[in-house]
Order: structure tokens, then C-alpha cells, then sequence
């Protein structure tokens, strides 16, 4: 059976930023400052998308299937490879719904957001 | 070389001769002998490091540096007086032993943490034994023959140095005595790095960052200071030892240390020195951070983190920086992660516990 995807549909649009691939599994960057600035887009497999807003949420009663709606991006779905992963990913998202605040996330090949900060 | 090694009388003799701009008194070295007085010490350069006489050299190099005009930083700054605060802790003595290394960056971690929680009355007192009768002892170091500071600095990497009453200091060879409990009780730096620049020196001192580990060469005048800003002028050289720098002053051209010799000596236990003395900042050691284990108290979580592995998020505390939640099971990290996550929403302060830079119990307030 296909895996099932948000159909509301949100705004979008792209303001993507390469960066390169980073080994260490342990947040990177301070608060938001000159480091976070909007992207535009690059080539590569790897891209950082800094200071979105989430504007929009989704799951569904599907294994590791949960999605977040980016202002003038779209729907982005979350990495799906973890248990824990994807619900601690679902937090920030529903956190930065609520509180309106930027977002800088990394968006891999896969279209997939596997690393997200929430500010 | 024969050691000249002058009287009280002759050497105060000799300082107002020569115009020098420190005094010499009795301290509580005064009377020891001069094999005494050289187990006060304890620097001995390490693989790699500049010799003695080679500080010496840089430092002199470096004069020009030190002297230039403040660009970017205070022309003055102690961390003893930082608004009123003061950071350094209190003034130690390493007695009969030469364990300098092990006080001079003890002193140096316990400032830096201090300075990093921006609590001046943290209770911060590391176990100098530790770090000399443990760690040092293990790589055939002892009260005679000294240390370095790198392998110490390590040692506050790994495997983290406990507090004083895990096991208490007292001056004298002796077998590693570590509390049953010492593994819970460690506190670790994240790294550190050495500052050769005296420009660079200050920056790190006047920028919220902590004091500095640094040593030098001390001759048989050093024993008798009592005040002013030490420059060498007699006596022979008694050997290699380490302090903690905790500031400097551009209109007097010297640093401000703290010495381990005890309150008795010194100004207090403290000591000025002339910019490019006895290679005094050819090289100083700074340390990056702390992973430290405590309370922390009325804190705001300001940046959420996570990624796509297994239980691995962290937060990012205002004024202490990024703090991973812990990942010992699913429940608890769901738990603490919930918690936290409504805190940063909401604007709440939290009090948490953490353990070398992992949160593993949490109050939202």
C-alpha cells in the first residue's frame, strides 16, 4: 500500500542553502544571529533551509509518518529511519508551530528533514 | 653556575638600588632552605615545549606585543574584581611537593567554570591530589621531579577530576586514594588550546572566558615578594613553576597571578609580574569549557535540537550553551524532551540537574 501524504495543500516556494556534511551528532550553531540568514538555493544532496516558519502539521495513524508544513516551502516530511527520531523531529516541529519562531532545518536527498533547530 | 642567593637586608638593598618596582619582606618561603624552596615548584617543560631559557626568549619577543596599545580589550582587567565579583578562588598551598602544575590549572579550571556559570560563589575546588598523586604519579611524575601542564589539562578531559573531598590534597609522595564514589563526582573540560599572543591573552581574560594556566621561571628573588610588580634582579634561577593568571594591567605593564604558596606570601598569595619577565607569557593555557555536573537554577531553554538518530536532542540554555537530554531510555527522553520543549514554548525558567553536560532531571517552573 502507498504511503499516505498530507493533501492540504501549503504555500511553496524554496530557499535552500548547501552546507557541507557534517559527521558529529551533536548540535553546531548559537542562536539565531549573522549565522542564520535565508538561503537561496545550491547544488548538492545536503541543504540547510534557515529561518522558516512552520505554518501547518500532519501525521497519521502510519508507522513513522509525520510531516510539517514550511511557509513557502510546503509540506516536508520528517526522517523516518528512528522511533525516537521522528517524534523528537515532531516535537520541535509542533513547538515551532506554536511558537512562530525560525526554524533552520536539513533536507537531504530523500526530501526527507533529518536535523531541525528550533530558535 | 654558584647560586647567588642574597639576605633579606642585601636584597632590599639591591631593589631600592636598582629602582625596582616591587618590595621584598619575610614570607612564609623566607626562611625555608633552597632545597625547600625548589619542592615549592614543579614546571618541568614537557616533549615538545619550549625549554626554560626558551620561554624566556619568546617572552622577550613578545614584549613588543604585550605592549602595544588595547585594541579590542580593557587596558586593565582582574577577574578578582569584575564588577565587584570576584571569580578566582581562594588562595591554596601545595606545601613540600612540587605539584604546581596540578595547582596552577586546578585553579585555572575552577576560575574558568566560574566565569562560564557567571557565578563568582560557585562552589568550585578540584582535587589537586588527584591530578598529581593519580594522573601525573601514572606517567612517573612525583613531588620531585614535577610535571607539565597538557597531560594535567588532559587529565580534566579524561578521566575528569574530582572535587577536594573525594581526596583531599596534602603535600608528599603518596598512592592514588580516590573516594568510592569519585566516578560520579568528576567534572570535565571540553577541550583546551594554548595562547601564544599576549594580545590574545588579554582578550581571553577581559572576555568572559577565564583565567589562564601559564608558568615561568623563578629565580631566588621570587621567594621574598611581598608587593609591587615583580621584575627579576638577583638571585640564581631555582627552577621552572606554574601559576594561574587571572589578569593584567597595561598602566603598570605586568599580569596579576595567583600563586599556590599560601596567603602568607605574596600580596595574599597573589603576585603581579612585568610583561615579558621570565617568560612569563611566552605560552598560556586556556581552557574551552566545562561539561559540568550540578544544579542549574531559574535557567530559560531558548533552541530546540534534534536529528535523525536514536534519542538524541538537546536544548540550548541562555547563558550556558547546548545541553543534550538524556538518552538512557525511551520513556526518559520522551519525558524530559516534552518538558523542555513546553518550557522554550511557554517562556518558563527551569532548574535542572546535569551530569558532564547531559540533563537527567528537570523542573519547569
Amino acid at each position: 500500500m502507498a504511503e499516505t501524504k498530507p493533501s492540504l495543500e501549503v504555500l511553496s516556494g524554496a530557499g535552500i542553502t548547501a552546507r557541507a556534511q557534517e559527521g558529529a551528532a551533536e548540535p553546531s550553531t548559537v542562536p539565531p544571529s549573522a549565522t542564520v540568514a535565508q538561503g537561496v538555493t545550491a547544488g548538492g544532496v545536503t541543504a540547510w533551509v534557515n529561518n522558516q516558519r512552520i505554518n501547518a502539521l500532519w501525521c497519521i495513524n502510519e508507522n513513522r509518518n509525520a510531516w510539517i508544513g514550511v511557509a513557502g516551502v510546503g509540506w516536508k516530511k520528517l526522517a523516518n529511519n528512528d522511533d525516537t527520531a521522528v517524534v523528537a523531529l515532531a516535537s520541535l516541529g509542533a513547538s515551532a508551530k506554536q511558537t512562530q519562531t525560525a526554524v533552520n532545518y536539513r533536507e537531504e536527498a530523500d526530501g526527507m528533514i533529518h536535523e531541525m533547530y528550533v530558535w | 653556575m654558584p647560586r647567588e642567593n642574597p639576605g633579606l637586608a642585601e636584597l632590599q638593598a639591591i631593589l631600592k638600588h636598582e629602582n625596582a618596582t616591587w618590595e621584598a619582606g619575610v614570607t612564609e618561603l623566607s626562611a625555608l632552605s633552597a632545597d625547600e624552596r625548589v619542592l615549592r615548584l614543579g614546571y618541568r617543560p614537557g616533549p615538545g615545549e619550549e625549554s626554560l631559557e626558551a620561554r624566556i626568549e619568546s617572552s622577550r619577543v613578545n614584549l613588543t606585543a604585550a605592549m602595544a596599545a588595547a585594541v579590542g580589550y580593557p587596558s586593565s582587567y582582574d577577574l578578582r574584581n569584575v564588577g565587584g565579583k570576584n571569580f578566582i578562588t581562594p588562595i591554596r598551598n601545595q606545601g613540600g611537593c612540587g605539584s604546581c602544575v596540578a595547582f596552577g590549572t586546578a585553579a585555572t579550571v575552577e576560575g574558568t567554570q566560574r566565569v562560564l556559570r557567571g557565578d563568582p560563589n560557585l562552589a568550585a575546588d578540584f582535587s589537586e591530589a588527584q591530578l598529581f598523586y593519580c594522573i601525573a604519579k601514572s606517567q612517573g611524575r612525583n613531588c620531585a621531579n614535577g610535571w607539565w601542564v597538557g597531560p594535567a589539562l588532559d587529565g580534566f578531559k579524561n578521566p575528569g577530576i574530582v572535587d577536594e573531598a573525594c581526596f583531599p590534597y596534602t603535600a608528599g609522595d603518596q598512592n592514588c586514594k580516590l573516594c568510592s564514589d569519585w566516578q560520579n563526582r568528576v567534572t570535565k573540560i571540553t577541550a583546551w588550546h594554548t595562547i601564544t599572543n599576549p594580545s590574545q591573552m588579554k582578550e581571553w581574560l577581559s572576555g568572559g572566558k577565564g583565567p589562564l594556566a601559564t608558568c615561568f621561571t623563578v629565580y631566588d628573588d621570587f621567594f621574598s615578594y611581598r608587593s609591587g610588580v615583580y621584575h627579576h634582579v638577583t638571585g640564581g634561577l631555582a627552577g621552572g613553576h606554574c601559576v594561574c593568571c587571572v589578569g593584567y594591567d597595561d598602566t603598570q605593564r605586568c599580569w596579576i597571578c595567583k600563586n599556590s604558596w599560601g596567603a602568607g606570601w605574596g600580596d595574599s598569595g597573589f603576585f603581579r609580574i612585568a610583561y615579558g619577565d621570565c617568560g612569563i607569557d611566552s605560552t598560556m593555557w586556556a581552557v574551552d569549557g566545562i561539561e559540568a555536573t550540578g544544579w542549574q537554577y531559574n535557567k530559560r531553554v531558548i533552541g530546540l535540537w534534534a536529528i535523525d538518530q536514536t534519542r538524541n536532542a538537546w536544548v540550548y540554555v541562555d547563558g550556558l550553551g547546548w545541553r543534550k537530554i538524556s538518552p538512557d531510555n525511551d520513556n526518559i527522553f520522551f519525558s524530559m524532551l516534552a518538558e523542555l520543549v513546553l518550557a522554550k514554548a511557554a517562556a518558563r525558567p527551569v532548574n535542572f540537574h546535569e551530569v558532564q553536560g547531559t540533563i537527567k532531571q528537570v523542573y519547569v517552573l
